[in-house]
C-alpha cells in the first residue's frame, strides 16, 4: 500500500526513528507489527454470515461455530506472532561487485530457543521476496540486489513478515541492517598518462624485483636461516659462507596513479584505473595503486586486485 | 522494481492440492445423504480431474468438462424434484457451486475461497444435522479446512503432522471464546423470515390422513418428540398424544379443517377453548423437526406455552411457521375438559353422496336396532370384537371407491387408522358428529433421562365423537386389539406378530446391554437438545446474576476485558511467548542474595575472588563470608550435594549469618 508523498516521507521517518538500525537486531513487541490479512478479515466476514445464519435460522450449533470461527481469528495472532518473536537478525557479510551487477548481502537469523517458525519472507522492491524456512536454532539468508553506482551499497531497510501458519494474520517488522556492500567502477579504457613523480632509464628496466627460486643471480653471504640446499659448496672449501641467491625476473612495477588521468572526471579516472587493474590482473603484472592521500603497494594475485578494487569502491567516502 | 507473483497468485505445491482433494471429499461426503444422490455422480467427476491434477497436470480443465459437470448437476436437481425454490435446493446448488469451483483450483486464492465456502457449508450443514454426531462430523469439516486453509499458507514447507498439529492448536485455542460466544451472546429473532425453509421430509402425522399412511410411520423407530413432565405423567392408558384432528372425509382420506394450504386463513385471536377439569398436567415437549405445524399434547391440550405457538379451536395446537428444528413448548392438558359451543358440528357430519354404499346401508339398519347413539356404538365395536377382524401392520391397500366396504366386509385386515376410519365413517351415516384424530399411542419412559420417549413407530388414529354435549374418545383399536393399548407397536407385536415388525425394531429387542445403551443414548440426546439446541442467552445470564446480581453493561465490558486478558496470557505462555521467571538453582540464589545486599559481583570476578573483596570491605564479616564461599564452591561443583537436607539447612544459615 502506498499512502501520499508527504505522509509516506513521515511515516518512513517514524518508522527509521522507531527502528533504529544495527549490526544485530533482535525482534520484539517493540518492533513487530501484527494486524489481520485481508483474508483475515474476510474470515471476520464469514464468521458474521455463519452468525447470521444462526438468527435466521435458529441454528444453536451455528451461534458456536460462528463464535469459533472469530476465536480462531484471535488465535491466529498468537501464533503468528510467536514466529517474529524473539527471532535474532545479524549483519553477517555483504559483497563486493562491479557496479550495475548484483550484490548479495548474507544475514544469519537466529533464536535463543529453538522453535519452527515456519516460512519468513523478505520483502523489498529491489529483490521482490526471498523466503527462509526457519526450522532450529539458526538458519543463513542471501539478498541480493541490483547496483547502479560506485561506491556504498547499504543493505536497505526491508520487511520482514510472516503469515504462517494461517495467512490469517501478518507479522512484520521494517529492520534496516548496518550492513554495506560495495561496488566498484566499471572498467572503461583510458590511456595513462606518464607522470613526472615516477622515475623513469634504468629503474625501469630492472626486471627483477624480489627474491624467488627460478633463476640464479648472485652469491651472497651466508644469513643465519638461509637453507642447507642453498649454500655454494665450492666456496665452503675456502672456509666461506656463500649461498646461491636466486631471484624472480618479473615487468617492472606498475603505479596506477590517480594523476595519471589528467582531465578525466572523477567517475571516469576510476573507472579507468579499474581497468588497468583489470589488464594487469589478465597480464600478470604487479600493480600499485596511488589515489590521492591514500597508496596501496605494487603487488598481485586476487586478493590485492580485490584490496585495490575496494579502495576504489570506496573513494570519496570518509574514512 | 522487481516484479513477484502476488502472495495470492502463487500457484500451490501437490501436497497441497491433495489436500484440498481430500478436504472436499470431507465437505461432500456428509451432504450426500441429504441432497439428491446426482450430486455423488458431478462428485466422481470432479475426483477424476483433480486426480490428474494432482499428478502434475496443471491445465485449466476443459470448458466441456464444467459444462458437463454442471449440466449433471442441474439436471439431476431437477431430476430429483427440487425446483421449488427452497432450501434444500439453494443448499443442493451451492454443494454443486463448491464442487464445480474445485475443478480450478489452482492458486492460492482459489484454494482459500475453497476453504471458506467450506466453513460456510460447515455451517449449512448444521441447519440439516444438528444431533451430536452431526456436531462431531461439524468438527471434522471444520479440522478439514482449517488444515486447507494451513497447507495454502505453509505452501511448500508444509508437512502433514505439523499441519494436523497446528489446525487442532488452533481450534483448541479457539474454544474458550466460543464457550463465552455462544453462552452470552444475546438469540435474536430472525431478522427477516426465510421463505420456504424446508429441509429433508416432512415427517409426523400430516394434515391428510388415509388409512396407510399412519401403517408406513409404523415402520420408523425414529423419535417423534420427547416429553417431561412437572410432576408424576399420567398413567400409561391414558397416554394419547394428539396432533391432528381431521373432519373432512371424501370416501378415502380424511383432511384438517385447518391445514397447511389454508395456514393464512386459520383463527386468530381470543379462540374458544376447552376449560380444563379438576386433573391436569403440565409438561414441557421437544419435538423433533418435522417440517409440519403440529404439536402433539397429551388429551386434551388446554394451553400452549411456546414461540408463535397457539391451540386452535378444533383441540389441537400449532405453529404458523412448520417446524424445520427441534421445537420446544411448554403445554397442558387436562383428563377430562368441558367443551365450549362447538360452532362446526354440521361439518362434521358430512358425507360424500357416493362410495360405500354396503356400509351406510349396514350402519343405517344397525342404528335402527340399537335405539340409542350410545347402544350403536358399542354395537359397532362388539361388531369388531365379535368378527374375525385382524389387526396389522400389513394391511391390503384397499384402492377401490369403497373402500371402506372393501375392509368391512372382506377384507378385515388393518391398522389403528383403517377402524378408526370405518367407525367415524359409521357414526356419521348416523348422524354423530365425528371426527379422525391423528398423533400417537404410549412411548417409553427414560429412568435415566426423566422422560417419555414417543417414537414415530407409537403413530395412532382414533376417533372423538359428540355424545352428550361433549368430543368422547373412542378407540376402535382397544376392541381388535386390546394389548396395543397397553404396550407399544412394537412389544405388542413381538408378542403377537413378530414378523411384522420391521427390522430395525426387530434387532436387538432382547438384548439387556443394548437396550441399555440405546436408552443411554436416548437421554444423551434429550440433554443435548434441551441444553445445546433450545438454549437461551438468559440461562447463563440467569444463573450470573442470581450469583453476582444485577449485571449492568460497564460490568460486562470489564468481564469480557479480564477474560480476553486472561486468555491472551494463558495463550502467551503455552506458545511460548512468555515465561515465568524461573527460580535460580542454589547455590547461585544464596549468592544473589548476598549480591543484593553488598552489591554485583564485577565482571570476570570468580566467586572466592567476589568473597574475599567482601571479606576485606567488611572485616565485620570475615568469618561467616569465609564460611559461606567455602561452602559455595563446594555445592556449586557438586551438584548432588544439593539434594541432602542438611546441606541446605547449613547453607541458609550461613547465608543469614553474612546478611546480619
Amino acid at each position: 500500500m502506498r499512502w501520499p508523498a508527504p505522509l509516506q516521507r513521515r511515516l518512513d521517518a517514524w518508522v527509521s526513528r522507531r527502528l533504529p538500525p544495527g549490526r544485530q537486531v533482535t525482534l520484539n513487541q517493540s518492533r513487530i507489527f501484527i494486524v489481520p490479512t485481508r483474508q483475515g478479515l474476510l474470515m471476520l466476514g464469514l464468521a458474521l454470515v455463519v452468525l447470521l445464519v444462526a438468527i435466521n435460522f435458529e441454528s444453536s450449533l451455528n451461534y458456536a461455530l460462528g463464535f469459533w470461527l472469530v476465536a480462531m481469528l484471535w488465535a491466529a495472532v498468537h501464533l503468528t506472532y510467536r514466529n517474529l518473536s524473539g527471532l535474532v537478525v545479524q549483519a553477517e557479510t555483504a559483497g563486493l561487485v562491479e557496479a550495475g551487477e548484483n550484490v548479495s548481502y548474507s544475514l544469519m537469523l537466529s533464536s535463543p530457543r529453538s522453535r519452527y517458525r515456519g516460512p519468513l519472507e523478505f520483502r523489498h522492491e529491489d529483490w521482490g521476496q526471498v523466503g527462509a524456512e526457519m526450522d532450529g536454532r539458526d538458519t543463513q539468508v542471501t539478498l541480493s540486489r541490483p547496483t547502479s553506482q560506485r561506491g556504498r551499497q547499504p543493505l536497505p531497510r526491508f520487511r520482514l513478515e510472516s503469515r504462517y501458519p494461517f495467512g490469517l494474520v501478518v507479522a512484520w517488522s521494517h529492520i534496516k541492517m548496518d550492513l554495506d556492500a560495495w561496488a566498484y567502477p566499471k572498467p572503461v579504457e583510458q590511456r595513462l598518462q606518464p607522470v613526472g613523480t615516477e622515475p623513469e632509464g634504468d629503474v625501469s628496466n630492472d626486471h627483477f624485483v624480489q627474491a624467488g627460486t627460478e633463476d640464479f643471480h648472485s652469491l651472497r653471504e651466508y644469513q643465519a636461516g638461509d637453507s642447507v640446499h642453498r649454500m655454494h659448496w665450492p666456496s665452503f672449501s675456502r672456509d666461506e659462507l656463500v649461498v646461491k641467491h636466486f631471484v624472480d625476473y618479473q615487468a617492472a612495477d606498475q603505479w596506477l596513479d590517480w594523476h595519471a588521468l589528467p582531465g578525466l572526471a572523477v567517475e571516469m579516472r576510476l573507472s579507468a584505473l579499474a581497468w588497468h587493474m583489470l589488464r594487469c590482473q589478465q597480464q600478470d603484472r604487479p600493480f600499485g595503486l596511488r589515489l590521492p592521500g591514500y597508496e596501496i603497494e605494487p603487488d598481485k594475485g586476487q586478493r590485492h586486485l580485490e584490496r585495490c578494487r575496494r579502495a576504489l569502491a570506496e573513494f570519496g567516502e570518509l574514512r | 522494481m522487481t516484479q513477484f507473483v502476488p502472495i495470492m497468485h502463487r500457484v500451490m505445491p501437490l501436497p497441497v492440492l491433495w489436500v484440498l482433494l481430500l478436504v472436499q471429499g470431507v465437505m461432500v461426503v456428509p451432504f450426500l445423504f441429504y441432497l439428491p444422490p446426482w450430486l455423488g455422480v458431478v462428485f466422481v467427476l470432479v475426483l477424476i480431474w483433480r486426480w490428474r491434477v494432482t499428478h502434475g497436470d496443471m491445465r485449466k480443465a476443459p470448458r466441456s468438462l464444467i459444462v458437463l459437470a454442471m449440466l449433471v448437476g442441474i439436471g439431476g436437481l431437477l431430476l430429483s424434484g427440487l425446483r421449488a425454490y427452497n432450501l434444500d435446493s439453494a443448499v443442493a446448488l451451492c454443494v454443486l457451486g463448491y464442487l464445480l469451483k474445485s475443478l480450478e483450483v489452482m492458486r492460492r486464492r482459489d484454494g482459500i475461497f475453497q476453504a471458506y465456502l467450506g466453513y460456510f457449508l460447515t455451517g449449512i450443514f448444521l441447519l440439516y444435522n444438528y444431533t451430536p454426531v452431526g456436531a462431531l462430523v461439524a468438527i471434522a469439516m471444520v479440522l478439514a479446512n482449517t488444515l486447507a486453509l494451513h497447507a495454502v499458507t505453509a505452501d511448500q514447507t508444509f508437512c502433514w503432522k505439523r499441519g494436523t498439529k497446528l489446525s487442532l492448536a488452533l481450534m483448541v485455542a479457539a474454544v474458550p471464546i466460543m464457550i463465552a460466544g455462544f453462552l452470552f451472546f444475546p438469540r435474536l429473532p430472525p431478522l427477516w423470515s426465510i421463505p420456504n425453509d424446508e429441509r429433508g421430509a416432512q415427517t409426523g402425522m400430516s394434515d391428510e390422513v388415509d388409512p396407510g399412511s399412519v401403517a408406513s410411520l409404523a415402520q420408523s423407530t425414529e423419535p417423534a418428540f420427547r416429553v417431561q413432565f412437572e410432576g408424576d405423567p399420567p398413567p400409561r392408558q391414558q397416554w394419547y398424544w394428539r396432533g391432528t384432528t381431521l373432519g373432512e372425509f371424501n370416501g378415502r382420506v380424511w383432511r384438517a379443517r385447518f391445514r397447511d394450504r389454508n395456514r393464512f386463513q386459520w383463527p386468530r385471536g381470543q379462540l374458544p377453548l376447552a376449560q380444563p377439569g379438576a386433573e391436569q398436567f403440565e409438561y414441557s415437549v421437544l419435538l423433533e423437526a418435522t417440517q409440519q405445524h403440529w404439536l402433539y399434547f397429551l388429551d386434551w391440550p388446554t394451553q400452549v406455552r411456546g414461540q408463535e405457538a397457539y391451540v386452535l379451536p378444533d383441540g389441537r395446537a400449532a405453529r404458523r411457521n412448520s417446524l424445520s428444528q427441534t421445537y420446544r413448548y411448554e403445554a397442558q392438558s387436562a383428563a377430562s375438559v368441558t367443551w365450549p359451543n362447538e360452532t362446526a358440528l354440521q361439518w362434521y357430519q358430512r358425507l360424500p353422496e357416493q362410495g360405500n354404499e354396503a356400509l351406510r346401508q349396514w350402519g343405517l339398519e344397525l342404528r335402527q336396532n340399537a335405539g340409542s347413539d350410545a347402544a350403536y356404538i358399542d354395537a359397532i365395536l362388539n361388531h369388531i370384537r365379535t368378527e374375525p377382524f385382524r389387526y396389522t401392520l400389513q394391511p391390503p391397500q384397499y384402492l377401490s371407491a369403497d373402500s371402506l366396504s372393501d375392509f368391512w366386509f372382506d377384507g378385515r385386515l388393518g391398522f389403528c387408522s383403517h377402524y378408526a376410519s370405518a367407525v367415524a365413517y359409521l357414526a356419521r351415516v348416523a348422524g354423530i358428529p365425528s371426527r379422525l384424530v391423528g398423533g400417537y399411542l404410549g412411548g417409553t419412559y427414560n429412568q435415566s433421562g426423566d422422560f417419555i420417549q414417543v417414537r414415530q413407530m407409537e403413530a395412532h388414529a382414533w376417533v372423538e365423537l359428540w355424545l352428550n354435549g361433549q368430543w368422547q374418545r373412542v378407540d376402535p383399536t382397544a376392541a381388535v386389539a386390546p394389548g396395543r393399548i397397553d404396550l407399544n407397536l412394537d412389544d405388542w407385536l413381538s408378542e403377537d406378530n413378530p414378523s411384522d415388525l420391521p427390522f430395525g425394531a426387530r434387532f436387538g429387542r432382547n438384548l439387556g446391554p443394548f437396550n441399555d445403551l440405546r436408552f443411554w443414548w436416548d437421554s444423551v440426546q434429550y440433554q443435548w437438545q434441551v441444553s445445546i439446541l433450545n438454549y437461551q442467552q438468559s440461562n447463563a445470564l440467569g444463573l450470573l446474576e442470581a450469583r453476582f446480581g444485577r449485571i449492568n453493561p460497564w460490568h460486562a465490558a470489564a468481564s469480557m476485558a479480564v477474560f480476553l486478558g486472561v486468555l491472551g496470557l494463558l495463550m502467551a505462555w503455552f506458545t511460548g511467548l512468555l515465561q515465568l521467571p524461573r527460580r535460580q538453582p542454589e547455590p547461585w540464589a544464596s549468592l544473589r542474595r548476598v549480591e543484593r545486599q553488598y552489591g554485583n559481583r564485577h565482571t570476570g570476578e570468580t566467586v572466592s575472588d567476589f568473597m574475599t573483596r567482601l571479606a576485606y570491605e567488611h572485616p565485620g564479616q570475615r568469618e561467616a563470608l569465609a564460611r559461606l564461599a567455602q561452602l559455595i564452591d563446594t555445592l556449586a561443583y557438586d551438584p548432588q550435594a544439593m539434594l541432602d537436607a542438611s546441606r541446605r539447612r547449613d547453607l541458609k544459615q550461613r547465608v543469614e549469618a553474612c546478611l546480619k
